[in-house]
């Protein structure tokens, strides 16, 4: 019988549910697989965030602080579980680090592996990874958090920027048919970003939908009425180098007619999948996931946070996409789903 | 009498059937010859044909037409659509799913003219597969106002079906001296061109091939298939 939670994965859900553990005085360990705490957002240096435009940096930080030097709580980067045995209350993983392998006892695990982005290689009609110029979201929130935007081909600053949305979601082509429902705001903030950085830039988003759902909006309604970010709904069809550009292909629906347009910059919205240490862990855990291959919870209505494995609990992006704001609400909500789990069992 | 509707500004933005104008017209006595009686008749659809899905969708070929949500990835990756700009299969489509025959019948010329490179199959987010539904669009379009359809693409059809009921494959040669016969061009079947390309397959033999192509293999089975094929599709379309 062991008090400690293991905590798999540091990024904005594995970080909350830690300090909310440590808040309510229950033992736990954290585990992250890259050498720096801050998941995602960290590892591809996430210019701004949904939904009020703060930098991601400033956001991630006191995230992070509150993990540190904290009581009973154990913080391990460079380290993954290999193998897992036992059940709920007495859970034996086995974890491999920069000090070799150890063992450990977890009465709960909260399972917070996040997403890895849609690899746009597959969608091969916009030569992304071949032509320079055409990046995906991930590395546009890179080249956003330099103090001058410029394209890769030639370090030019680019004049005119444009946004397909929908790549590697809502595709049955590429495999994915959900929805990554943070593309279009992200897409919207970006736009913003660009603007500011470059007034004069013309900045273009291509969709079939936008899905700025809720108080997010505000986004798109501050995109097209603030600065000016044209929206043109159809797809584009095919990008292709020329003198020194990218020639887009596409059609206007609501002009009913093609175009083929000339862009310095084209940003492909690529989507949230499951990412690979998520799908390890369903592995080692027998974890259930849904048809898109996210984790699947035990009653999405009554259990939202828990797996249909007993003393597990799920948090964050590796549950369905999300933005990182909801994945800190479900990170702290895991946390008190196991300390009330840990707690009844104890009584037992 | 003057070109219709020469008075209206926006000329390219009204169809011609909408424009109701007539050289002579005495209102009351009062002379509104020409130009001053030029009417428009109202765009406001009324009309509908909501079985009209249902009829590609019948067609095996058209079944995923539900799945199309109008994005336009067909149209975007079209070939025949930079050379026919009212080639529109997206368009296509929605008037289809909202059964609009009056638009559709307007375009029956234009439907056909798919050169079949299946770009939009291979884009398209939904797998509608959009050039087979064109396909079923096409055959719906040709049973419902055939006589509106290009003489270039009615002329092909006897040929054709000769061909394949007669020995069951096509004969591309034999197939397109048919049309241009059919089309009063039997002349260009002795052009240059054609004279340097029957020299080419005369001296490899592959003239000889093509004129004695004769029968399909396994003949007189595949003649029991075919003609219980025009049977059926006799009581379909007789």
């Amino acid at each position: 019988m062991s008090e400690a939670v293991l905590i798999i994965g540091g990024g904005p859900a594995g970080l909350a549910a830690a300090a909310s553990l440590a808040d309510l005085g229950v033992e736990a360990v954290l585990v992250e697989k890259e050498p720096e705490l801050g998941g995602t957002p960290k590892k591809y240096a996430y210019s701004k965030l949904v939904p009020d435009l703060r930098p991601a940096q400033e956001t991630l930080a006191p995230l992070v602080q509150r993990v540190q030097g904290r009581e009973g709580l154990r913080v391990l980067t460079d380290a993954r579980p290999t193998a897992v045995s036992g059940k709920a209350g007495d859970f034996k993983v086995r974890l491999a680090g920069p000090a070799g392998e150890e063992e450990l006892s977890a009465g709960a695990i909260i399972v917070a592996t996040g997403f890895e982005h849609f690899d746009a290689r597959r969608d091969t009609k916009y030569g992304y990874g071949i032509y320079p110029d055409v990046v995906d979201i991930r590395d546009m929130e890179r080249m956003l958090s330099e103090p001058q935007l410029k394209r890769p081909s030639d370090g030019q600053v680019p004049q005119r920027v444009g946004f397909i949305l929908c790549v590697g979601s809502r595709d049955r082509m590429v495999g994915n048919t959900y929805c990554s429902r943070v593309c279009c705001s992200v897409c919207c903030v970006q736009a913003i970003e660009v603007k500011e950085k470059n007034p004069s830039a013309e900045v273009y988003i291509f969709y079939m939908d936008i899905r700025t759902y809720g108080l997010l909006e505000n986004l798109y309604w501050e995109a097209q009425e603030e600065h000016g970010v044209l929206f043109v709904k159809g797809r584009v069809g095919e990008i292709l180098p020329r003198d020194g550009q990218l020639m887009v292909k596409g059609e206007d629906t609501l002009l009913r007619g093609p175009f083929e347009v000339p862009f310095d910059l084209m940003v492909l919205a690529s989507g949230m999948e499951p990412g690979e240490g998520t799908v390890q862990v369903a592995e080692l855990l027998n974890l259930a996931r849904e048809p898109n291959g996210f984790l699947a919870p035990r009653d999405s209505h009554t259990a939202p946070l828990e797996a249909a494995v007993e003393g597990v609990f799920l948090a964050g992006a590796d549950l369905a996409p999300k933005f990182s704001d909801d994945a800190v609400a479900e990170g702290a909500g895991a946390a008190v789903r196991a300390a009330a789990f840990l707690r009844s069992r104890a009584g037992r | 009498m003057a070109v219709k509707g020469e008075g209206i500004v926006e000329r390219s933005l009204v169809e011609d059937d909408h424009i109701l104008e007539q050289e002579k017209l005495i209102i009351e006595g009062v002379d509104v010859s020409g130009r001053w009686n030029t009417f428009l008749a109202p765009r406001v659809q009324e009309d509908y044909t909501p079985s009209l899905e249902a009829e590609v969708r019948a067609l095996g070929v058209g079944e995923n037409i539900r799945r199309c949500w109008q994005c336009g990835m067909c149209t975007a990756s079209c070939t025949a659509n930079s050379v026919y700009p009212d080639f529109n299969p997206r368009h296509f489509i929605y008037l289809v799913k909202l059964g609009d025959v009056q638009r559709l019948a307007k375009l029956a010329d234009v439907v056909w003219r798919c050169v079949g490179c299946y770009k939009c199959s291979q884009r398209c987010p939904r797998e509608v597969n959009p050039a087979e539904v064109m396909e079923a669009i096409g055959v719906i379009v040709h049973r419902r106002w055939g006589e509106r359809v290009a003489r270039e693409e009615q002329v092909g059809t006897g040929a054709y079906k000769k061909q394949i009921y007669g020995t069951g494959r096509l004969n591309l040669a034999t197939l397109m001296a048919a049309d241009l016969r059919g089309l009063g061009r039997q002349r260009e079947l002795l052009s240059a061109e054609q004279m340097r390309i029957g020299m080419k397959m005369f001296r490899d033999s592959r003239l000889f091939h093509t004129l004695r192509l004769g029968r399909a293999p396994g003949w007189s089975r595949l003649r029991r298939v075919l003609e219980e094929h025009r049977r059926s599709r006799e009581e379909v379309h007789p």
